[in-house]
């Protein structure tokens, strides 16, 4: 038999080689999407537990999340994100005060700048400080992301109102996520939710309803198959 | 502790007791951070289009979380992951109008000091290197994605897509015979 590894080996080169990382709008759409799994219920309840208290909020993931969720949040960090060649300073700015003696706050965001992990592509040398980032110390707040924490709070309080039996309470905290976050990445999550509390509210007509328009626009939703038990007893 | 300290199995295997403490460190979170990239480019080479992907990539690593007590620290986790990615691939393509996509967004190749032309005989190389893999037949195509590109052995290959060795060797066989042929055909239809 011919060995024909001479032939195909520079084809498989090519394609050991072309590996694209995922955009950062993707990667902050998707960490906020899996970190929102718990709140939904979506993954097991012992996982719940540790997406809840691990990761997502660690430090670890602020490096890895907070600059790509800039990016899904504002436009300024986009435009930010793509005319610099060292974007992800903007994520630790107070990792060096532009004074000689370091602030009682800094060696803490140092502390937080420091762990991340090296295959994260460009979100990843959020670690080495750049001078640059000395110039906004004003914008400290932007080492965690609070308009994440803000976003899935707001989602864990309708779904815990829900579990208490309060529907109605819980469709208002949703409208008020809709009106916040109307391009959320957590749509899909926000609409699952609105659908159990119309059921718990007896609305069920309306549920019925809702339920068949996200079938429509989410056809390959991972929540599908929950909306449609949910519904399918309905007429 | 540091969440991202992901053990490597490799290094795992080679410290008794140490299972249980990789499985502890193991984060959910981590674990996309660091390997979002593999299995975006994994459902990529498995012929998911482009638009899919994003998609796909939430629903492998949901997968993945909710069988998290069922990995096993003591064998390599990607392919481990790439499993997932497989069975959410293969039920998306079921699905009959998801169309096997073999144009795709083209790479960013900016900035690597390259010449136009070259750049652009880059991107024709990949788009054939692609189209010659989506004629292998996805099951095969697993096999030899995961034992060519990513470097993967037999044995791992067979534990990680739950097959017998056996199979996974006649698949690989198989697969390179397609590749093979497609890139003859490609070949010839470039001259």
């Amino acid at each position: 038999m011919i060995d024909e590894t001479p032939l195909i080996e520079p084809w498989l080169r090519t394609l050991r080689d072309d590996v694209q990382p995922m955009s950062a709008d993707a990667r902050g759409r998707l960490a906020l999407r899996l970190a929102s799994a718990s709140v939904l219920a979506v993954a097991a309840p012992a996982l719940a537990t540790s997406l809840r208290r691990g990761f997502w909020y660690s430090r670890a993931f602020t490096a890895a999340v907070a600059l790509p969720l800039g990016v899904v949040m504002g436009a300024a960090g986009h435009a930010y994100l793509v005319t610099s060649p060292a974007p992800v300073v903007k994520s630790v700015p107070a990792v060096s005060p532009p004074v000689a003696a370091p602030s009682a706050q800094a060696p803490r965001a140092v502390v937080e700048a420091a762990p991340a992990p090296p295959a994260l592509g460009a979100a990843a040398s959020a670690a080495p400080a750049t001078p640059r980032a000395a110039t906004a110390p004003t914008v400290k707040s932007e080492a965690t992301p609070p308009s994440l924490e803000i976003e899935l709070s707001l989602l864990e309080r309708a779904k815990s109102k829900l579990s208490e039996n309060q529907p109605q309470a819980t469709l208002e905290l949703l409208r008020e996520h809709r009106a916040r976050y109307p391009s959320s990445a957590l749509q899909q999550e926000r609409e699952a939710l609105v659908i159990r509390a119309l059921l718990a509210a007896g609305r069920r007509a309306e549920a019925k309803r809702r339920a068949q328009t996200f079938v429509r626009s989410y056809p390959s939703s991972a929540l599908r198959g929950s909306v449609e038990r949910a519904t399918e007893t309905i007429p | 502790m540091t969440p991202h300290t992901l053990s490597l199995p490799g290094r795992v295997a080679e410290h008794p007791k140490a299972e249980d403490n990789a499985r502890a460190e193991l984060q959910p979170g981590a674990v996309f951070a660091e390997h979002g990239d593999y299995v975006w480019n994994a459902l990529r080479r498995l012929g998911v289009p482009s638009a899919d992907i994003e998609d796909l990539t939430h629903d492998t690593f949901l997968a993945v979380f909710k069988s998290w007590h069922a990995y096993d620290a003591t064998r390599p986790l990607r392919p481990w992951l790439f499993g997932f990615a497989l069975r959410i691939a293969a039920d998306h393509r079921r699905l009959a109008r998801h169309r096997v996509e073999v144009s795709r967004t083209a790479p960013d190749v900016a900035d690597q000091g390259q010449s136009a032309v070259d750049q652009l005989l880059q991107k024709e190389r990949e788009r054939l290197a692609h189209a010659a893999l989506q004629a292998v037949e996805l099951s095969r195509r697993a096999v030899f994605i995961l034992y060519e590109l990513d470097g993967a052995t037999l044995p791992e290959i067979a534990a990680a897509l739950a097959i017998p060795v056996g199979t996974a060797s006649s698949r690989l066989r198989l697969a390179r015979e397609d590749f093979t042929a497609a890139v003859k055909r490609l070949a010839l239809r470039m001259r």
